[in-house]
């Protein structure tokens, strides 16, 4: 009965002449065609035109940015007076109007007051006959 | 002139060396790979595809190598999922076939000029044939290439107790074909 102890450990397997010799060389063409060969992925092949893309977004936002600095894009323009009176819905204009006729109003209120409290005809005429009369016999 | 493996890790570290160190893995490992793979597809020419492809895969991968595992075990396993694939691949292949793809390797034992052994020696490889693929993964690393339980643990990510196990099996079942007739 053999046992793997009485069977002597050897190497069989033969290789052609010089095979060890060349294969790194072997390899390392393998590898460099594989790099050569190498499928792109989708963002190397569109890579030239996600960059041409990028690079005219970034031109335009630059063109857009700089024309709004030296352009003044709302100038201030201080109106004149006749665009004030022409101008109907004028906030100021609207106020002083109410302020006008308020006071109108107030001096209405007075007059009717006065008008209210008015002597009647008849007591003035009694009265400036009355003095009227002392004053005549006094000065005249 | 052959590069200790911390030098090559250090150059690995290093995009600009990369390449040179990658160099000096394949000089250093190219051989043991090779025979590696041979003692599990018996023939030259699809021993050479699967080295080369072992180390194409290597290089590619290069990014996920963890520096604090050793180079040749980080070969080794690469070099083992190439030649474990490559066999599901040939026995898809052999299905219908009259003889299975283990029988076809053995023809090839027999008549392949480029295995020079005697008759014990063809006896011994075609024993080891017939063992089971992981078993006989186990049997090559521990028996030919001289690897640790620790070493093979690493690259076939495996318990020790359970390769130990595995090569005791396969030393029982080849001296039992050997004796076989």
């Amino acid at each position: 009965m053999k046992s793997l102890n009485d069977i002597p450990k050897q190497n069989n397997f033969k290789t052609p002449e010089g095979y060890f010799d060349s294969l790194d060389k072997k390899i390392a063409e393998k590898i460099k065609n594989n790099e050569e060969n190498k499928p792109k992925s989708a963002f190397e092949i569109f890579k030239p035109y996600i960059y041409m893309a990028a690079s005219l977004i970034i031109l335009a936002s630059a063109v857009k940015f700089g024309l709004n600095v030296l352009v003044d894009k709302d100038p201030v323009v201080k109106p004149d007076i006749e665009t004030i009176a022409s101008t109907e819905s004028n906030y100021f204009l609207d106020e002083f109007y109410d302020d006008d006729i308020a006071f109108y109003e107030y001096l209405s209120e007075e007059e009717e007051v006065y008008a209210s409290n008015d002597i009647s005809d008849e007591e003035i005429e009694n009265y400036l006959s009355q003095y009227y009369i002392e004053y005549e016999l006094q000065y005249e | 002139m052959i590069i200790d493996d911390n030098a090559i890790i250090e150059k690995l570290r290093n995009p600009k060396t990369r390449n040179e160190a990658f160099d000096s893995i394949v000089k250093k490992y190219s051989n043991q790979i090779y025979y590696h793979i041979r003692r599990m597809v018996i023939d030259h020419d699809d021993a050479n595809d699967l080295v080369q492809d072992s180390f194409l895969k290597a290089y590619t991968n290069i990014d996920k190598f963890r520096f604090d595992s050793a180079i040749y075990t980080w070969i080794y396993r690469i070099a083992t999922n190439t030649c474990l694939n490559f066999l599901e691949k040939k026995k898809r292949q052999f299905t219908f076939s009259a003889i299975s793809y283990e029988d076809s390797l053995a023809d090839k034992i027999e008549s392949s000029s480029y295995f020079d052994g005697d008759e014990l020696q063809k006896k011994l490889q075609k024993s080891i044939l017939k063992l089971p693929e992981k078993q006989r993964l186990v049997f090559n690393m521990k028996y030919y290439d001289d690897l640790k339980y620790e070493e093979i643990s690493e690259i076939l990510k495996t318990s020790v107790g359970g390769l130990k196990a595995s090569y005791h099996h396969a030393v029982n079942k080849i001296e039992k074909f050997i004796n076989e007739d």
